[in-house]
């Protein structure tokens, strides 16, 4: 089965990639719904080369580049997608020792915050811009609203990378390569 | 969609490739790193985050000053 599907993954892909942008073709834009139909519309609109239903306009307006999705109301940024991305290259090649794993995990935490940082400083433009010109940005919920998310994202963070680093030296002391 | 938008577009699919490039490459590892190495780069990665993230906090500063 395995044998098969490496053999034919370029056919798969070709025939999901058709697949998914006539489902995002003759279904309406992910963000007219809610819930996990929304999140599945979203993906299929990002991986469709082809514009969804009533999103047309101008001629330039119809042009739709893969891995984008359209539309900017709701609960997403793009950059959410390579989230998808990451756990895919993650698995793809084995790691010939155990502590290599541990070692590619601190990688995905790096490229974590390349995507995340970005992300949460977008979700928050339209909160800063709420709060009236020259708030002092302690004063504005939005701001300090932010400033926790980061604050919480980078404590998250910053765990993850310390348990991977005693982890490695855990096993590095009895002797796992 | 106009010109401007299909530009941040590609250039957000740029931005993309080469980060995917990049974490590709770091994860060619076949082996794990040793202890001392380790912490460095997580100490390195809590520097950098604390960084992005103070850059990303000012920009929205200037933002809420300008709003």
């Amino acid at each position: 089965m395995i044998a098969w599907l490496t053999a034919h993954w370029g056919t798969i892909a070709l025939v999901l990639g058709v697949l998914i942008s006539l489902l995002n073709a003759a279904t309406t834009h992910w963000s007219e719904h809610t819930g996990l139909v929304k999140w599945l519309l979203y993906i299929a609109d990002a991986l469709s080369i082809i514009r969804s239903k009533g999103t047309s306009g101008s001629v330039l307006g119809n042009a739709k580049l893969p891995l984008v999705p359209t539309g900017s109301t709701g609960i997403v940024d793009g950059k959410h997608l390579a989230w998808l991305l990451l756990p895919a290259l993650l698995l793809s090649g084995c790691c010939s020792t155990a502590r290599c794993y541990l070692a590619r995990g601190l990688v995905a935490v790096q490229a974590c915050d390349k995507i995340a940082v970005p992300a949460i400083e977008k979700s928050c433009e339209s909160a800063v811009d709420a709060c009236p010109k020259g708030t002092a940005p302690e004063k504005c919920p939005g701001y300090v609203d932010c400033a926790k998310r980061f604050s919480a994202y980078k404590a998250s963070m910053d765990v993850i990378g310390r348990e991977l680093g005693a982890a490695n030296k855990a096993l590095h002391d009895v002797g796992v390569k | 969609m106009g010109w401007l938008e299909l530009i941040q577009k590609a250039k957000w699919l740029l931005d993309l490739g080469a980060l995917l490039m990049e974490v590709a490459h770091d994860l060619a590892i076949e082996d794990g790193i040793d202890p001392a190495e380790f912490d460095r780069k997580v100490k390195d990665a809590e520097i950098d985050r604390a960084g992005s993230i103070d850059e990303a906090l000012q920009r929205l500063r200037a933002r809420l000053a300008k709003a």
